[in-house]
Protein backbone atom coordinates (compact mmCIF):
# COMPACT_ATOMS: atom_id res chain seq x y z
CA UNK A 1 0.00 0.00 0.00
CA UNK A 2 3.05 2.47 0.35
CA UNK A 3 4.48 2.17 -3.02
CA UNK A 4 6.08 5.42 -3.57
CA UNK A 5 7.27 5.72 0.24
CA UNK A 6 8.86 2.44 -0.46
CA UNK A 7 11.54 3.41 -3.36
CA UNK A 8 15.02 3.62 -1.94
CA UNK A 9 15.60 7.13 -0.31
CA UNK A 10 17.71 8.11 -3.41
CA UNK A 11 14.79 8.29 -5.63
CA UNK A 12 12.44 9.69 -3.15
CA UNK A 13 15.14 12.87 -2.98
CA UNK A 14 15.61 13.13 -6.35
CA UNK A 15 11.75 13.42 -6.85
CA UNK A 16 11.40 16.20 -3.80
CA UNK A 17 14.32 18.38 -5.12
CA UNK A 18 12.79 18.25 -8.75
CA UNK A 19 9.28 18.94 -7.53
CA UNK A 20 10.79 21.48 -5.45
CA UNK A 21 12.82 22.98 -8.13
CA UNK A 22 9.73 23.05 -10.60
CA UNK A 23 7.36 24.95 -8.46
CA UNK A 24 9.57 27.35 -7.75
CA UNK A 25 11.56 28.86 -10.48
CA UNK A 26 8.71 28.96 -12.56
CA UNK A 27 5.58 31.18 -12.55
CA UNK A 28 3.56 29.45 -15.30
CA UNK A 29 0.07 29.80 -14.05
CA UNK A 30 -0.88 25.95 -15.54
CA UNK A 31 2.12 24.48 -13.66
CA UNK A 32 1.68 25.98 -10.58
CA UNK A 33 -2.31 24.97 -10.55
CA UNK A 34 -0.83 21.34 -11.46
CA UNK A 35 1.71 21.40 -8.43
CA UNK A 36 -0.99 22.95 -5.97
CA UNK A 37 -3.43 20.10 -6.77
CA UNK A 38 -0.82 17.18 -7.07
CA UNK A 39 0.29 18.67 -3.74
CA UNK A 40 -3.00 17.66 -2.27
CA UNK A 41 -3.64 14.57 -4.38
CA UNK A 42 -0.65 13.14 -2.78
CA UNK A 43 -1.25 14.27 1.10
CA UNK A 44 -4.59 13.35 0.95
CA UNK A 45 -3.70 10.04 -0.58
CA UNK A 46 -0.70 9.38 2.25
CA UNK A 47 -2.12 10.76 5.32
CA UNK A 48 -5.64 11.06 5.01
CA UNK A 49 -8.08 14.19 5.40
CA UNK A 50 -7.99 14.21 9.08
CA UNK A 51 -4.45 14.48 9.80
CA UNK A 52 -3.96 17.13 6.88
CA UNK A 53 -6.91 18.93 7.51
CA UNK A 54 -5.00 22.11 9.77
CA UNK A 55 -2.34 22.49 6.99
CA UNK A 56 -4.81 23.15 4.10
CA UNK A 57 -6.39 25.60 6.12
CA UNK A 58 -3.10 27.71 6.77
CA UNK A 59 -2.46 27.44 2.99
CA UNK A 60 -5.80 28.65 2.26
CA UNK A 61 -5.59 31.36 4.98
CA UNK A 62 -1.61 31.90 3.19
CA UNK A 63 -3.19 32.24 -0.16
CA UNK A 64 -5.61 34.74 0.32
CA UNK A 65 -3.14 36.92 2.32
CA UNK A 66 -1.12 37.00 -0.84
CA UNK A 67 -3.53 37.53 -3.41
CA UNK A 68 -4.96 40.09 -1.56
CA UNK A 69 -1.49 42.03 -0.36
CA UNK A 70 0.81 41.79 -3.87
CA UNK A 71 -1.57 44.57 -5.55
CA UNK A 72 -1.33 46.66 -2.99
CA UNK A 73 2.18 47.30 -3.52
CA UNK A 74 2.84 46.82 -6.67
CA UNK A 75 -0.03 48.57 -9.60
CA UNK A 76 1.49 47.74 -12.29
CA UNK A 77 -0.92 45.91 -14.69
CA UNK A 78 -3.54 47.47 -17.58
CA UNK A 79 -6.99 46.44 -16.17
CA UNK A 80 -7.39 49.05 -12.99
CA UNK A 81 -10.12 47.96 -10.95
CA UNK A 82 -9.96 50.73 -8.24
CA UNK A 83 -8.22 52.78 -6.50
CA UNK A 84 -6.34 52.56 -2.93
CA UNK A 85 -4.18 55.01 -1.13
CA UNK A 86 -4.34 56.45 -4.12
CA UNK A 87 -3.10 53.94 -6.47
CA UNK A 88 -4.34 51.54 -8.63
CA UNK A 89 -5.39 48.12 -7.58
CA UNK A 90 -4.95 46.30 -10.94
CA UNK A 91 -6.56 42.69 -11.53
CA UNK A 92 -3.00 41.29 -13.45
CA UNK A 93 -1.27 42.00 -9.74
CA UNK A 94 -4.00 40.33 -8.35
CA UNK A 95 -3.40 37.35 -10.53
CA UNK A 96 0.29 37.67 -10.04
CA UNK A 97 -0.56 37.97 -5.94
CA UNK A 98 -2.76 34.86 -6.63
CA UNK A 99 0.10 32.62 -8.84
CA UNK A 100 2.55 33.53 -5.84
CA UNK A 101 0.28 32.69 -3.33
CA UNK A 102 -0.79 28.95 -5.13
CA UNK A 103 2.96 28.50 -5.21
CA UNK A 104 3.92 28.83 -1.67
CA UNK A 105 1.24 27.00 -0.62
CA UNK A 106 2.04 24.14 -2.50
CA UNK A 107 5.60 24.24 -1.83
CA UNK A 108 4.39 24.43 1.80
CA UNK A 109 2.07 21.25 1.42
CA UNK A 110 4.55 19.32 -0.47
CA UNK A 111 7.34 19.68 2.35
CA UNK A 112 4.48 18.28 4.43
CA UNK A 113 3.48 15.42 3.01
CA UNK A 114 7.29 14.76 2.06
CA UNK A 115 7.98 14.74 6.04
CA UNK A 116 5.95 11.54 6.27
CA UNK A 117 7.50 10.12 3.43
CA UNK A 118 11.14 11.07 3.57
CA UNK A 119 11.88 10.42 7.62
CA UNK A 120 14.25 11.54 9.47
CA UNK A 121 16.43 8.10 9.00
CA UNK A 122 16.10 8.31 5.03
CA UNK A 123 17.96 11.28 5.37
CA UNK A 124 20.45 10.50 7.75
CA UNK A 125 21.22 7.29 5.64
CA UNK A 126 21.39 9.40 2.40
CA UNK A 127 23.26 12.31 3.91
CA UNK A 128 24.93 11.23 7.20
CA UNK A 129 28.22 9.81 5.69
CA UNK A 130 29.19 12.66 3.40
CA UNK A 131 27.48 15.72 5.23
CA UNK A 132 27.52 14.74 8.88
CA UNK A 133 27.14 17.69 10.11
CA UNK A 134 24.70 19.23 7.98
CA UNK A 135 22.62 16.40 7.74
CA UNK A 136 22.15 16.28 11.14
CA UNK A 137 21.10 19.83 11.16
CA UNK A 138 19.04 19.32 8.59
CA UNK A 139 17.09 16.25 10.11
CA UNK A 140 16.36 18.11 13.31
CA UNK A 141 15.24 21.41 11.75
CA UNK A 142 12.58 18.50 9.43
CA UNK A 143 11.72 17.07 13.03
CA UNK A 144 11.27 20.37 14.58
CA UNK A 145 7.67 21.58 13.97
CA UNK A 146 6.53 17.78 14.12
CA UNK A 147 8.49 17.63 17.53
CA UNK A 148 7.31 21.28 18.52
CA UNK A 149 3.42 20.69 18.29
CA UNK A 150 3.62 17.69 20.17
CA UNK A 151 5.36 19.27 22.89
CA UNK A 152 3.12 22.36 23.20
CA UNK A 153 0.14 19.98 22.74
CA UNK A 154 1.34 18.17 26.26
CA UNK A 155 2.52 21.21 28.18
CA UNK A 156 -1.17 22.54 27.44
CA UNK A 157 -2.85 19.49 28.44
CA UNK A 158 -0.61 19.47 31.76
CA UNK A 159 -1.21 22.80 32.17
CA UNK A 160 -5.31 22.26 31.61
CA UNK A 161 -5.68 19.00 34.09
CA UNK A 162 -3.92 21.49 36.89
CA UNK A 163 -6.91 23.92 36.16
CA UNK A 164 -4.63 26.29 34.52
CA UNK A 165 -6.15 28.54 31.37
CA UNK A 166 -8.99 26.43 31.02
CA UNK A 167 -11.48 29.32 30.31
CA UNK A 168 -13.73 29.82 27.50
CA UNK A 169 -12.25 33.01 26.62
CA UNK A 170 -10.49 33.39 23.23
CA UNK A 171 -8.20 35.72 24.46
CA UNK A 172 -7.54 33.94 27.01
CA UNK A 173 -6.83 30.88 25.50
CA UNK A 174 -4.72 32.89 23.17
CA UNK A 175 -2.50 34.18 25.57
CA UNK A 176 -1.93 31.14 27.47
CA UNK A 177 -1.14 29.67 24.21
CA UNK A 178 2.01 32.53 23.50
CA UNK A 179 3.13 31.71 27.47
CA UNK A 180 3.36 28.35 25.99
CA UNK A 181 4.64 29.01 23.23
CA UNK A 182 7.55 30.90 24.81
CA UNK A 183 8.44 28.17 27.25
CA UNK A 184 8.49 25.31 24.71
CA UNK A 185 10.75 27.32 22.64
CA UNK A 186 13.35 27.81 25.50
CA UNK A 187 13.07 23.67 26.05
CA UNK A 188 13.20 23.34 22.11
CA UNK A 189 16.45 25.41 22.18
CA UNK A 190 18.18 23.05 24.98
CA UNK A 191 16.92 19.87 23.33
CA UNK A 192 18.39 20.81 20.20
CA UNK A 193 21.87 20.74 22.48
CA UNK A 194 21.07 17.82 23.93
CA UNK A 195 20.36 15.52 20.98
CA UNK A 196 23.74 16.72 18.87
CA UNK A 197 25.26 15.65 22.19
CA UNK A 198 23.90 12.52 22.52
CA UNK A 199 24.28 11.85 18.84
CA UNK A 200 27.97 12.19 19.45
CA UNK A 201 27.91 9.99 22.78
CA UNK A 202 26.52 7.39 19.89
CA UNK A 203 29.78 7.55 17.77
CA UNK A 204 27.28 9.81 14.93
CA UNK A 205 29.94 11.28 12.09
CA UNK A 206 32.85 8.54 13.13
CA UNK A 207 33.49 6.96 9.28
CA UNK A 208 33.06 3.35 10.34
CA UNK A 209 29.37 3.62 11.88
CA UNK A 210 26.54 2.01 10.08
CA UNK A 211 23.09 3.29 9.32
CA UNK A 212 19.98 2.44 11.14
CA UNK A 213 17.98 1.09 8.55
CA UNK A 214 19.65 -0.34 5.08
CA UNK A 215 17.87 0.34 2.11
CA UNK A 216 18.94 -1.61 -1.14
CA UNK A 217 18.86 0.09 -4.69
CA UNK A 218 16.45 -2.28 -6.92
CA UNK A 219 15.52 -2.78 -10.55
CA UNK A 220 12.65 -0.76 -9.87
CA UNK A 221 14.44 1.77 -8.02
CA UNK A 222 16.84 2.34 -11.28
CA UNK A 223 13.43 2.57 -13.67
CA UNK A 224 11.42 4.99 -11.21
CA UNK A 225 14.73 7.12 -11.01
CA UNK A 226 15.33 7.59 -14.34
CA UNK A 227 11.57 8.31 -15.07
CA UNK A 228 11.96 11.06 -13.23
CA UNK A 229 15.36 11.97 -13.98
CA UNK A 230 14.64 12.78 -17.42
CA UNK A 231 10.76 14.32 -16.85
CA UNK A 232 12.04 16.58 -14.96
CA UNK A 233 15.02 17.47 -17.34
CA UNK A 234 12.21 18.06 -19.69
CA UNK A 235 10.54 20.48 -17.42
CA UNK A 236 13.63 21.99 -16.12
CA UNK A 237 14.81 22.91 -20.07
CA UNK A 238 11.31 24.23 -20.75
CA UNK A 239 12.11 26.75 -17.48
CA UNK A 240 15.56 27.97 -18.32
CA UNK A 241 14.92 27.92 -22.28
CA UNK A 242 12.04 30.54 -21.66
CA UNK A 243 9.27 28.51 -23.23
CA UNK A 244 7.44 27.94 -19.99
CA UNK A 245 8.00 31.97 -18.99
CA UNK A 246 4.48 33.73 -19.02
CA UNK A 247 3.75 37.54 -17.86
CA UNK A 248 1.50 38.77 -16.00
CA UNK A 249 2.87 42.87 -16.09
CA UNK A 250 1.67 44.95 -18.14
CA UNK A 251 -1.10 42.22 -19.55
CA UNK A 252 -1.01 39.08 -19.33
CA UNK A 253 -0.13 36.96 -22.22
CA UNK A 254 -1.02 33.60 -23.83
CA UNK A 255 1.43 31.13 -22.48
CA UNK A 256 1.87 28.17 -25.15
CA UNK A 257 3.76 29.50 -27.40
CA UNK A 258 5.68 26.47 -29.06
CA UNK A 259 5.98 22.45 -29.08
CA UNK A 260 8.39 22.17 -26.23
CA UNK A 261 6.04 23.75 -24.06
CA UNK A 262 3.53 21.64 -24.05
CA UNK A 263 6.46 18.44 -23.76
CA UNK A 264 7.75 20.57 -20.80
CA UNK A 265 4.24 21.34 -19.53
CA UNK A 266 3.43 17.68 -19.94
CA UNK A 267 6.68 15.86 -18.25
CA UNK A 268 6.26 18.03 -15.21
CA UNK A 269 2.73 17.12 -14.17
CA UNK A 270 3.44 13.40 -14.85
CA UNK A 271 6.31 14.30 -11.96
CA UNK A 272 3.87 15.66 -9.70
CA UNK A 273 1.39 13.30 -10.37
CA UNK A 274 3.70 10.23 -10.14
CA UNK A 275 3.73 9.77 -6.39
CA UNK A 276 -0.27 9.79 -5.82
CA UNK A 277 -1.03 7.99 -9.49
CA UNK A 278 1.70 5.16 -8.14
CA UNK A 279 -0.31 4.92 -4.59
CA UNK A 280 -3.54 4.87 -6.77
CA UNK A 281 -2.70 2.31 -9.03
CA UNK A 282 -1.47 0.48 -5.70
CA UNK A 283 -4.22 0.39 -4.31
CA UNK A 284 -6.35 -0.41 -6.92
CA UNK A 285 -4.29 -3.60 -7.44
CA UNK A 286 -4.27 -4.53 -3.93
CA UNK A 287 -8.16 -4.41 -4.45
CA UNK A 288 -7.81 -6.67 -7.08
CA UNK A 289 -5.65 -9.18 -5.59
CA UNK A 290 -7.90 -9.42 -2.12
CA UNK A 291 -10.63 -9.93 -4.02
CA UNK A 292 -10.13 -12.84 -5.39
CA UNK A 293 -9.18 -14.46 -2.08
CA UNK B 1 -21.63 52.20 23.79
CA UNK B 2 -18.06 51.61 21.62
CA UNK B 3 -20.11 50.20 19.03
CA UNK B 4 -22.50 53.17 18.57
CA UNK B 5 -19.67 55.42 18.26
CA UNK B 6 -18.27 53.33 15.62
CA UNK B 7 -21.84 53.83 13.93
CA UNK B 8 -21.77 57.19 14.19
CA UNK B 9 -17.96 57.61 12.62
CA UNK B 10 -19.75 55.89 9.94
CA UNK B 11 -22.24 58.31 9.49
CA UNK B 12 -19.55 61.33 9.03
CA UNK B 13 -17.58 59.48 5.92
CA UNK B 14 -18.14 60.92 2.97
CA UNK B 15 -18.88 57.74 0.70
CA UNK B 16 -22.12 56.18 0.70
CA UNK B 17 -20.34 52.80 0.54
CA UNK B 18 -17.90 53.44 3.47
CA UNK B 19 -20.77 53.87 5.46
CA UNK B 20 -22.92 50.88 4.60
CA UNK B 21 -19.54 48.87 4.74
CA UNK B 22 -19.05 50.04 8.24
CA UNK B 23 -22.58 49.58 9.42
CA UNK B 24 -22.13 45.66 8.19
CA UNK B 25 -19.09 45.71 10.40
CA UNK B 26 -20.91 46.70 13.91
CA UNK B 27 -23.78 45.10 13.22
CA UNK B 28 -21.26 42.17 13.03
CA UNK B 29 -19.64 43.07 15.75
CA UNK B 30 -23.05 43.49 17.91
CA UNK B 31 -24.23 40.01 16.74
CA UNK B 32 -21.29 38.19 17.35
CA UNK B 33 -20.82 39.62 21.31
CA UNK B 34 -24.38 39.12 21.83
CA UNK B 35 -24.48 35.52 20.43
CA UNK B 36 -21.06 34.14 21.29
CA UNK B 37 -19.24 35.87 23.57
CA UNK B 38 -21.84 36.07 25.93
CA UNK B 39 -20.29 36.50 29.63
CA UNK B 40 -16.59 36.84 27.82
CA UNK B 41 -15.72 40.67 28.38
CA UNK B 42 -12.09 40.55 26.96
CA UNK B 43 -13.03 38.94 23.93
CA UNK B 44 -15.73 41.52 23.02
CA UNK B 45 -13.24 44.03 23.89
CA UNK B 46 -10.67 42.29 21.17
CA UNK B 47 -13.12 42.46 18.71
CA UNK B 48 -14.29 46.20 19.49
CA UNK B 49 -10.67 47.04 18.59
CA UNK B 50 -10.42 44.60 15.29
CA UNK B 51 -13.73 46.12 13.68
CA UNK B 52 -11.66 49.68 14.94
CA UNK B 53 -8.82 48.49 12.76
CA UNK B 54 -10.43 47.70 10.00
CA UNK B 55 -12.51 50.94 9.78
CA UNK B 56 -9.72 52.66 10.00
CA UNK B 57 -7.72 50.94 7.46
CA UNK B 58 -10.49 51.40 5.28
CA UNK B 59 -10.63 55.16 6.47
CA UNK B 60 -6.78 55.60 5.27
CA UNK B 61 -6.82 53.44 1.98
CA UNK B 62 -9.99 55.29 0.57
CA UNK B 63 -10.76 53.06 -2.07
CA UNK B 64 -12.69 54.69 -5.19
CA UNK B 65 -13.87 53.72 -7.93
CA UNK B 66 -11.84 54.09 -11.23
CA UNK B 67 -14.61 56.37 -12.61
CA UNK B 68 -14.14 58.73 -9.43
CA UNK B 69 -10.50 58.51 -9.63
CA UNK B 70 -10.06 59.91 -12.95
CA UNK B 71 -12.57 62.80 -12.28
CA UNK B 72 -10.78 66.14 -12.96
CA UNK B 73 -10.85 68.15 -9.95
CA UNK B 74 -10.68 71.87 -10.32
CA UNK B 75 -7.97 73.65 -8.60
CA UNK B 76 -8.96 76.24 -6.06
CA UNK B 77 -6.14 78.20 -5.04
CA UNK B 78 -4.40 78.93 -8.58
CA UNK B 79 -0.78 80.23 -7.68
CA UNK B 80 0.46 79.70 -11.38
CA UNK B 81 0.78 77.92 -14.39
CA UNK B 82 3.39 75.41 -15.23
CA UNK B 83 4.36 72.91 -18.13
CA UNK B 84 4.62 69.29 -18.06
CA UNK B 85 5.78 66.91 -20.79
CA UNK B 86 6.59 63.03 -20.32
CA UNK B 87 9.17 61.60 -23.52
CA UNK B 88 10.18 58.34 -23.65
CA UNK B 89 11.35 58.28 -26.93
CA UNK B 90 15.15 56.57 -26.00
CA UNK B 91 13.04 53.10 -25.66
CA UNK B 92 12.65 53.22 -29.20
CA UNK B 93 16.59 53.95 -29.83
CA UNK B 94 17.40 50.67 -27.74
CA UNK B 95 14.09 48.60 -28.40
CA UNK B 96 15.85 45.18 -28.55
CA UNK B 97 16.83 46.00 -25.05
CA UNK B 98 13.10 46.39 -24.10
CA UNK B 99 11.43 43.69 -21.94
CA UNK B 100 9.87 41.12 -24.46
CA UNK B 101 6.09 41.55 -22.17
CA UNK B 102 6.03 45.17 -23.35
CA UNK B 103 7.15 44.71 -26.70
CA UNK B 104 3.71 42.76 -27.58
CA UNK B 105 1.61 45.85 -26.23
CA UNK B 106 1.36 49.23 -27.79
CA UNK B 107 1.81 51.37 -25.10
CA UNK B 108 3.43 54.52 -26.01
CA UNK B 109 2.75 56.42 -29.12
CA UNK B 110 5.43 55.71 -32.35
CA UNK B 111 7.20 59.15 -30.95
CA UNK B 112 7.66 58.43 -27.65
CA UNK B 113 6.30 61.07 -26.39
CA UNK B 114 3.60 59.96 -23.74
CA UNK B 115 2.31 63.39 -22.85
CA UNK B 116 2.61 66.63 -24.92
CA UNK B 117 3.55 69.56 -23.23
CA UNK B 118 0.65 71.43 -21.84
CA UNK B 119 -0.41 73.54 -19.08
CA UNK B 120 -1.47 72.83 -15.64
CA UNK B 121 -2.51 75.13 -12.33
CA UNK B 122 -0.41 74.59 -9.94
CA UNK B 123 -1.11 75.46 -5.62
CA UNK B 124 1.22 77.14 -3.75
CA UNK B 125 3.75 74.91 -2.49
CA UNK B 126 3.12 72.19 -5.28
CA UNK B 127 6.10 70.15 -5.54
CA UNK B 128 7.09 68.59 -9.18
CA UNK B 129 5.19 64.93 -7.87
CA UNK B 130 2.22 66.93 -7.11
CA UNK B 131 1.63 68.22 -10.85
CA UNK B 132 2.77 64.96 -12.64
CA UNK B 133 0.21 63.38 -10.32
CA UNK B 134 -2.19 66.01 -11.43
CA UNK B 135 -1.26 65.61 -15.14
CA UNK B 136 -1.46 61.66 -15.48
CA UNK B 137 -4.51 61.60 -13.32
CA UNK B 138 -5.80 64.00 -15.84
CA UNK B 139 -5.06 62.33 -18.77
CA UNK B 140 -5.66 59.07 -17.87
CA UNK B 141 -1.86 57.85 -17.50
CA UNK B 142 -1.28 54.99 -15.53
CA UNK B 143 1.88 55.73 -12.89
CA UNK B 144 3.41 53.58 -9.92
CA UNK B 145 5.23 55.09 -7.39
CA UNK B 146 7.23 54.17 -4.03
CA UNK B 147 5.98 56.67 -1.32
CA UNK B 148 8.68 58.78 0.79
CA UNK B 149 7.67 56.68 3.29
CA UNK B 150 8.82 53.79 1.78
CA UNK B 151 12.29 54.92 1.31
CA UNK B 152 15.60 56.22 3.14
CA UNK B 153 15.23 59.90 0.96
CA UNK B 154 12.13 60.82 2.11
CA UNK B 155 11.32 61.49 -1.17
CA UNK B 156 8.87 60.02 -4.04
CA UNK B 157 10.15 57.46 -6.43
CA UNK B 158 8.28 57.25 -9.63
CA UNK B 159 8.60 53.60 -10.15
CA UNK B 160 7.19 53.54 -13.91
CA UNK B 161 4.83 55.46 -15.78
CA UNK B 162 2.41 53.91 -18.84
CA UNK B 163 3.75 50.26 -17.91
CA UNK B 164 7.12 51.13 -18.17
CA UNK B 165 8.78 50.69 -15.50
CA UNK B 166 12.80 51.36 -13.69
CA UNK B 167 15.31 48.59 -15.78
CA UNK B 168 12.44 47.72 -18.07
CA UNK B 169 15.02 48.87 -20.77
CA UNK B 170 18.53 47.99 -19.68
CA UNK B 171 20.17 47.63 -16.14
CA UNK B 172 20.76 51.57 -15.90
CA UNK B 173 17.44 52.39 -17.05
CA UNK B 174 14.56 54.11 -15.04
CA UNK B 175 12.57 57.22 -15.19
CA UNK B 176 14.39 61.33 -14.21
CA UNK B 177 13.28 64.71 -14.58
CA UNK B 178 14.50 68.19 -15.27
CA UNK B 179 13.04 71.48 -14.39
CA UNK B 180 13.64 74.41 -17.27
CA UNK B 181 16.55 72.25 -18.47
CA UNK B 182 18.33 71.08 -15.55
CA UNK B 183 18.81 68.15 -13.70
CA UNK B 184 17.78 69.16 -9.97
CA UNK B 185 19.82 66.83 -6.93
CA UNK B 186 16.28 66.30 -5.27
CA UNK B 187 13.61 63.93 -5.21
CA UNK B 188 10.28 65.24 -7.38
CA UNK B 189 8.25 65.51 -3.97
CA UNK B 190 11.15 67.77 -2.63
CA UNK B 191 11.02 69.86 -5.41
CA UNK B 192 8.89 72.67 -4.84
CA UNK B 193 7.67 74.81 -8.20
CA UNK B 194 7.07 78.08 -9.04
CA UNK B 195 5.32 79.85 -11.70
CA UNK B 196 6.20 79.42 -15.27
CA UNK B 197 8.19 76.20 -15.06
CA UNK B 198 8.76 73.91 -17.45
CA UNK B 199 9.12 70.34 -16.20
CA UNK B 200 10.23 67.36 -18.30
CA UNK B 201 9.67 64.07 -17.25
CA UNK B 202 12.17 61.69 -19.12
CA UNK B 203 13.07 58.14 -19.57
CA UNK B 204 16.89 57.11 -19.55
CA UNK B 205 18.38 53.89 -20.83
CA UNK B 206 21.85 55.33 -19.41
CA UNK B 207 21.21 56.72 -15.82
CA UNK B 208 20.37 60.17 -17.17
CA UNK B 209 23.45 61.09 -19.30
CA UNK B 210 21.31 59.87 -22.65
CA UNK B 211 18.88 62.69 -21.97
CA UNK B 212 21.75 65.04 -20.85
CA UNK B 213 22.31 64.75 -17.11
CA UNK B 214 26.25 64.59 -17.58
CA UNK B 215 27.43 64.06 -13.80
CA UNK B 216 30.24 66.57 -12.89
CA UNK B 217 33.46 66.55 -15.22
CA UNK B 218 31.84 64.44 -17.72
CA UNK B 219 31.18 65.08 -21.42
CA UNK B 220 31.64 69.53 -21.64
Amino acid sequence: MKFFSNLHPIVLFVHFVSVMGMVMFTMNPLLIGMAFLSSVVFALSSEGFAAIKKTFIYAGCFIVIVTVTNPLFTSNGVTELFFVFGRAFTLEALYYGAAAGFMLASVFIWCRAYSAVITSDKFLYLFGKPFPKLSLVLSMSLRFIPLFARKMKAVSDVQKTMGLYSKESLTDRFFSGARIFSSVLTWSLENAVDTSNSMKARGYGFPARSSFSMFRFTQRDGVMLTLIVCLAGTAYMGIINGSLDFYYYPAVLPFVKTHFTIYSILSSGVVLFLPSAMETVEKALWNFYTSKI
Amino acid sequence: MSLDDQKSSASNTSTHTTGLIMLALSAICILLALKIFKGRKRDVLVLIALGLAVAAFYVLANPQSTEKHYEKDNVENAYGEVSLRIDCSVVFDHWEELDETLKDGDYWPKDGIILERSEYSIEEGDTAFDVLLDAVTQNKIHIDYQGGDANIYNTVYIEGIQYLYEFSCGKLSGWTYAVNGSFPDVGCSSYVLSDGDFVEWMYTYDLGRDVGNLFEGEGE
